[in-house]
């Protein structure tokens, strides 16, 4: 008994990796459903203060990640643009990472191609600018001297009919940062929100999560999305269940694999720590 | 689907196998793809500072200058060359030359140059900074920790509805987790047996914390995972030429043939 | 017009333009004083103009029972937050585009109630960049109070020294250095992938200069692997040091501080296995980490070794505290630093925060009883005073 929790405990990790490759394609072929996903306030934030946006407001939106963040951020920022394209907003997209123009691009492009936007009239796309919080403080009083041009066609900023009436941040209806580090949300509230005053939402990595948290109750941000999770309420609350959802099937088999493979351990240490010795 | 697709969907494929090939043992299939990922990643970053900063921001507008200049002093230079765009400013020079002064550290001579740099660097970065940190991450949750411990019910008097009591007991919860917490990281008291107690209450506060951050984070992983897993799953099909299952059989020969032969050599 | 019908319109008292205080000068404030005949029915219509006749601009619409004087959102010791006036800011920019130096811009409103037009007379106002936001004057005074107590204590440290209690990680760096001199097995001090200038590697080369003295008085064997080559200069320099001021200048190498590698995850794979090889008795992992953090840390502790881990990357912790004996959270780090180095720049700076943490506490304290008391007794004032002193704006 006590050589079968020895080995128990000394278990080649490559067989746990397995479990967990086994427990994550699983639902990926067959799709669970698995129930439960309720709609936290957080998440309700964002979706709330789009809802209240009149037609043709012109929101921002800033995806501050890269490739590697992708499975958790881009669910739900596909989800948040599709909403606001709905809503008929005016949307404007833009990236604080160096790494972060091919996919920021993409989902503005795809999104907008699905409600049949027109460029530089429903949506623009500024690009990419290095600087971080000196590119958040630099908006924050004058855009053009930031972005002059646009990314996709390299025309000045003023000659898009979307831009009118925008000239500093605070010309937005809503800002939403999509931010998997620094820069990111973090800079975003510091050196934009805060300082000139206007409506901030975010989406987060799931590690990200908790050091965040603290700014919703402050009221710093209106809103949270909390990593694929917080997409998949997304998806539901507009409706469009898409790639998060089918993911938390994956994610919550998971969290089961983790939770009994706590125990497990636990328990077994108990055993061999106070009834077999 | 185009060639470039196509393409793209094989490359990511076999990295993303080399990658996870290190969960079975240390490779050379891993070691290629992680020195890709670094050298592609520097080159990445650095064409973007070129054709994103350094040609728009600084080579752009004060080349449109001197030529604007030159072309009003000699009318001849603007027969060949036309400025693209304004007329230009030589405002970005003097950035543009306290970023380089940077570089002169590679030469020990001249690296006191760099000292000025640095201070304009530190110096503006702590500007901005301090008072954005005074704001946000203390006067802005001094704000948000202080709520009242109870709400008057419409009748005036104390309300003790679930909802409101629930508010309560979190805002009481907050208030007594921050003050522990803090209380936790004081250093210039010796602690006696009160405050030894306290402290140990605010470290049971900061083990919650870390617990959700542990959550939070498996959870992220298996996210990640899951992505992954499932462009895996995407490029499966006839369309991307079946990448995903050659890419794994050949993998899986190439490990067989690997390791096969270094247990044979090892004594 | 009978006087009955002049009564049901709504007149424009008072109404005047000046600059938006305290911007940069992208607005314009109206006011005029408010009527008893403000209702949800009436309408005021603000027109804007670079000239005296024509070219008006609607640029806000709203019904007469809103937009006052309270509703600006500024703190009460720049701006005085009237019931009985109204006050709309007009940000020019949105409408005339660059706004020239020097010009004047001129408004008009025109209230409509029922059937009823009533057309103010036109005001003009020139808006200029102010200097000074005199709605942060709290900021101002919050960072100037912490630069003058830290002044206060840096000095006080270099006179006098500050006193720091003893972190209980300590005791537990003699423990681990006692295991393995007795099992004769080497210890690995691992200083994190930051650089020099990170607060948390400074801390940690103070406790690397505590370790080395004692494994030298123990003549046990210390290995310190690193990722930064300036960090493994400062490193080589407080060995030795440590060495020496042990009375063990014989006992000291040079290949005890040795470099691995620049990049996050070839350093870990490489010290992991040397720590598998070896076997070391204790690790020490103090400094700052990233995710190479559990790595280390997991392979250190199935080899059986006792290990102390201390980092400010908070991500990081959850990790460290799963496989390590004794952990040093965030601050922790700096103030086993401090109390070991006596330096005064650390001494004052972890006092100074200890102010700032009494300073929270007490603020908090205090902030919620009076919040609590004006919740029984409506003292609005209270509430106001307190969300106005800690609001960023």
């Amino acid at each position: 008994m006590k050589n079968f929790f020895d080995k128990l405990l000394k278990l080649d990790r490559r067989i746990l990796f397995l479990l967990v490759v086994f427990v994550i394609v699983f639902p990926i072929f067959k799709p669970l459903k698995l129930p439960g996903i309720k709609i936290t306030d957080a998440v309700k934030g964002v979706y709330n203060t789009i809802e209240s946006l009149p037609e043709n407001s012109v929101i921002l939106v800033s995806f501050d990640f890269d490739p590697a963040s992708k499975p958790e951020l881009y669910p739900m920022a596909v989800a948040v643009l599709r909403h606001a394209f709905k809503k008929n907003l005016k949307v404007i997209g833009m990236t604080l990472w160096a790494t972060g123009p091919g996919i920021a691009d993409e989902i503005i492009t795809m999104t907008a191609r699905e409600y049949k936007k027109e460029y530089g009239k429903d949506y623009l796309y500024f690009g990419y600018q290095v600087g971080g919080y000196a590119v958040i403080t630099g908006m924050g009083t004058d855009i053009y001297k930031i972005f002059s041009k646009d990314a996709k066609k390299g025309s000045p900023l003023e000659t898009f009919p979307v831009m009118q009436g925008i000239k500093s941040l605070k010309n937005f209806a809503y800002v939403i940062d999509f931010g998997a580090g620094d820069p990111g949300i973090d800079t975003w509230i510091a050196y934009g929100a805060d300082k000139f005053g206007f409506k901030l939402g975010a989406g987060c990595t799931a590690v990200n999560e908790a050091p965040t948290r603290p700014y919703l109750q402050t009221k710093q941000l209106t809103g949270l999305i909390p990593a694929m999770k917080g997409a998949s309420e997304y998806e539901i609350l507009i409706k469009a269940p898409d790639k998060a959802s089918a993911g938390m099937d994956a994610i919550g088999l998971g969290h089961f694999l983790i939770l009994f493979l706590v125990i497990l351990a636990n328990v077994v240490l108990i055993v061999q720590k106070y009834l077999l010795t | 689907m185009d060639f470039t697709a196509i393409l793209g969907a094989w490359i990511a494929v076999g990295l993303t196998l080399f990658i996870l090939s290190f969960l079975y043992r240390d490779n050379p299939l891993f070691k290629i793809a992680e020195n890709l990922y670094i050298g592609i990643a520097i080159g990445y970053i650095f064409s973007i500072t070129i054709y994103n900063v350094w040609i728009p921001k600084i080579y752009q507008p004060v080349s449109n200058r001197v030529f604007t200049s030159l072309s009003n002093w000699v009318p001849w230079v603007s027969k060949f060359v036309t400025p693209a765009g304004d007329a230009g400013s030589l405002t970005p020079l003097f950035p543009a030359i306290i970023g380089i002064s940077l570089l002169t550290r590679i030469f020990p001579k001249i690296s006191w140059i760099s000292r000025y740099g640095f201070a304009f660097i530190v110096g503006y970065g702590a500007g901005l900074a301090i008072p954005a940190t005074v704001a946000t991450m203390f006067i802005a949750q001094i704000e948000g920790t202080i709520q009242p411990v109870f709400k008057l019910a419409s009748g005036g008097a104390i309300d003790l509805s679930g909802p409101a009591l629930w508010t309560s007991f979190s805002a009481i919860l907050l208030c007594l987790g921050v003050i522990v917490t803090l209380f936790y990281f004081f250093f210039s008291l010796e602690h006696g047996k009160i405050s030894k107690k306290v402290t140990k209450i605010g470290i049971y506060f900061l083990m919650v914390y870390f617990g959700a951050a542990f959550g939070t984070t498996v959870m992220g992983r298996f996210a990640l995972l899951y992505g992954r897993f499932f462009d895996l799953y995407t490029y499966r099909t006839s369309g991307y030429y079946h990448a995903t299952p050659i890419l794994i059989l050949l993998v899986l020969i190439f490990f067989f043939v690997y390791f096969g032969k270094s247990r044979k050599t090892s004594p | 017009m009978n006087l009955n019908a002049a009564a049901e319109i709504l007149f424009l008292d008072e109404f005047s333009a000046a600059d938006m205080p305290y911007d940069a000068g992208e607005e314009a404030l109206l006011k005029w004083k408010t009527s008893p005949l403000d209702s949800a029915q009436a309408t005021y219509q603000v027109f804007a103009s670079t000239m005296q006749t024509g070219g008006w601009i609607k640029v806000d619409e709203f019904s007469a029972d809103k937009k006052f004087a309270s509703d600006i959102k500024l703190p009460f010791w720049a701006w005085k937050a009237r019931k009985d006036l109204h006050a709309v800011a007009i940000p020019l920019e949105t409408h005339f585009g660059k706004l020239e130096k020097n010009k004047e811009y001129f408004f008009k409103i025109i209230s409509i109630k029922g059937r009823q037009k009533f057309e103010s007379e036109i005001v003009s106002t020139q808006v200029k960049r102010n200097w000074f936001n005199f709605a942060r004057l709290n900021n101002l005074v919050f960072v100037l109070v912490i630069f003058g107590i830290f002044i206060w204590t840096v000095s006080h440290a270099k006179r006098k020294g500050l006193f720091i209690r003893r972190i209980a990680g300590l005791d537990a760096i003699d423990e681990a250095i006692g295991r393995a001199t007795e099992m004769g097995r080497p210890i690995y001090y691992i200083t994190g992938i930051g650089s020099m200038s990170s607060i948390s590697t400074i801390a940690s080369t103070f406790i690397l200069g505590e370790v080395a003295g004692k494994v030298a008085q123990y003549d046990s064997y210390v290995k310190v692997p690193h990722y930064n080559p300036i960090v493994m200069t400062v490193c080589k320099e407080v060995v030795r040091q440590a060495y020496l001021q042990a009375g063990r200048p014989d006992s000291y190498r040079e290949d005890m501080n040795f470099f691995v590698s620049s990049d996050q995850f070839s350093y870990a794979a490489s010290v992991d296995g040397m720590i598998t090889r070896e076997k070391p008795a204790a690790c020490f992992l103090i400094g700052h980490f990233m995710a190479e953090s559990l790595l280390l840390a997991e392979v250190g502790a199935t080899v059986g070794a006792i290990q102390i881990a201390g980092t400010d990357s908070e991500h990081q912790l959850p990790f460290f505290f799963t496989t390590c004996d004794y952990t040093l959270i965030g601050e922790e780090l700096y103030a086993a630093g401090a109390y070991l180095s006596k330096e005064p720049m650390l001494l004052s700076t972890l006092r100074l925060q200890d102010y700032g943490k009494f300073f929270v506490i007490v603020a908090v304290v205090i902030g919620i009883a009076l919040m609590t008391l004006s919740v029984q007794y409506k003292w609005d004032l209270t509430d106001k005073i307190l969300e106005n002193i800690f609001k960023t704006y």
